[in-house]
């Protein structure tokens, strides 16, 4: 038998044993409904990376200290400014808190500022697609976070970014995110119920990442920031916290259907 | 390939215009119900993976819709078949990462080929063992019985990268079989 011939039969063995997909165009339309919901959000966002790219090469490229892989935070390397809303014009604040872009090295990562503990969780609708700051250095991160809640004022950073489409899936799926360097362990409320997070330091980035498995449709009410002091710091999380289909990026699927 | 059905005919075949219209989705949805199978054979020889193979699909998809004309131009199988292959790429840097910090460590682990312990498929192993693109240029060009130009149009990739991946898939399948005679 030629190998062309036992390539053929091996891969149509596969497709004949093909399971049956588990969903169709129903998914696929709520999805485009989910996706084209977000579009002013990612029309903003690009439009903003592309200021903060400029900006940081023109104007404060020369400042930056520090190599890749530097893991020391050095969170006044630079003070910019970020959209204040992701449909509206780039401004300064987001629900009354004052944004600024840290450079280090190549990377752009955005903290709040300035030095106050603030209780709120930000709302912010950002995109799915932008680069993610667990699997990217050197690119610009603005695009990833789903909910930013303020941990500790200006050297710290939390994010609660959930993986689209978990409804296809049978299992959990992943809440996952980024924060500060002293934040050694993270603690969920998930639907009433503690569910403690272990966070591991990320090669070449200065910032921890966390990772879980989180219930589809479970509600994610708190985060709760575990500093290497000791210090524990209550964050509430406001409605983007529920895991999809519930509500996912301020779009209720429900409505697309 | 201009596509609605297989055979390549284009005419009568429904328009996408634009993102959100009705009628538009229809569209799309007439080309998922003729292609969705296919698409999801083509994303399982990327990924030997049926459930991503399924969500790529998908994401396809929705990034055909978002683009709406520019991919209609193009043939949304073509579209689909390119966007699915870019997106296995850059999803399997995020499924390596995502399992190593699963693991709970940040070292850096080998990719495994996604392989079935309980598979007794001697030559679906082999093809395993082969990179992507390899594996879907020899399964494309032998079992979906694709020219090299639509491999390549697939794929995203020039013919010569196509010939040559055949070549080499087949010299390295002909070693692995030669070595279990």
């Amino acid at each position: 038998m030629s190998l062309e011939t036992m390539i053929r039969d091996a891969a149509a063995r596969r497709a004949a044993e093909a399971p049956e997909p588990r969903a169709g165009w129903s998914e696929v339309q709520t999805a485009i409904h989910a996706d084209a919901a977000r579009r002013p959000a990612r029309i903003a966002l690009k439009g903003a990376a592309i200021a903060a790219a400029v900006l940081a090469v023109a104007v404060i490229g020369p400042k930056i200290t520090g190599a890749p892989g530097d893991t020391t935070y050095r969170p006044t390397a630079f003070t910019g400014s970020l959209p204040s809303h992701p449909a509206s014009v780039p401004g300064g604040t987001l629900d009354g808190v004052e944004y600024r872009l840290v450079v280090r090295a190549s990377t752009i990562t955005m903290i709040p500022g300035p030095d106050t503990i603030d209780h709120r969780c930000v709302k912010m609708s950002v995109d799915y697609d932008a680069p993610d700051p667990l699997w990217t250095t050197g690119n610009i991160v603005v695009g990833h976070v789903q909910d930013c809640a303020v941990l500790e004022g200006r050297s710290a950073i939390g994010a609660l970014h959930y993986r689209p489409f978990p409804h296809r899936h049978n299992t959990p799926y992943h809440a996952l995110g980024v924060v500060a360097p002293r934040v050694v362990r993270l603690s969920l409320m998930v639907d009433g119920a503690t569910m403690d997070v272990p966070t591991h330091p990320v090669a070449g980035f200065p910032l921890r990442a966390w990772i879980a498995d989180i219930a589809t449709g479970a509600r994610v009410t708190e985060m709760i920031g575990h500093l290497d002091d000791g210090t524990r710091i209550v964050v509430p999380v406001n409605c983007h916290g529920e895991a999809w289909p519930t509500c996912t990026n301020g779009v209720d699927p429900d409505r697309t259907r | 390939m201009r596509d609605m059905n297989t055979a390549g005919t284009t005419t009568g075949r429904p328009r996408i215009r634009a993102l959100g219209n009705s009628a538009d989705l229809d569209a799309l949805a007439a080309y998922f119900e003729v292609h969705a199978v296919a698409l999801r054979r083509f994303a399982y020889w990327l990924c030997g993976d049926w459930a991503f193979a399924e969500d790529l699909v998908q994401d396809a998809f929705v990034r055909a819709a978002r683009a709406g004309a520019k991919a209609d131009r193009e043939g949304i199988l073509t579209y689909c078949r390119r966007t699915i292959s870019s997106l296995h790429t850059s999803g399997m840097r995020r499924r390596t990462l995502e399992q190593r910090l699963l693991r709970g460590g940040t070292d850096r682990e080998p990719v495994q080929a996604a392989t079935d312990p309980s598979d007794r498929d001697e030559m679906w192993r082999h093809l395993m063992t082969l990179s992507a693109q390899q594996r879907a240029c020899l399964v494309l060009r032998f079992y979906e019985d694709l020219t090299e130009a639509e491999i390549a149009g697939a794929l995203g990739v020039s013919e010569g990268t196509v010939r040559k991946q055949v070549s080499r898939g087949m010299e390295r399948l002909r070693t692995m079989v030669g070595r279990d005679a």
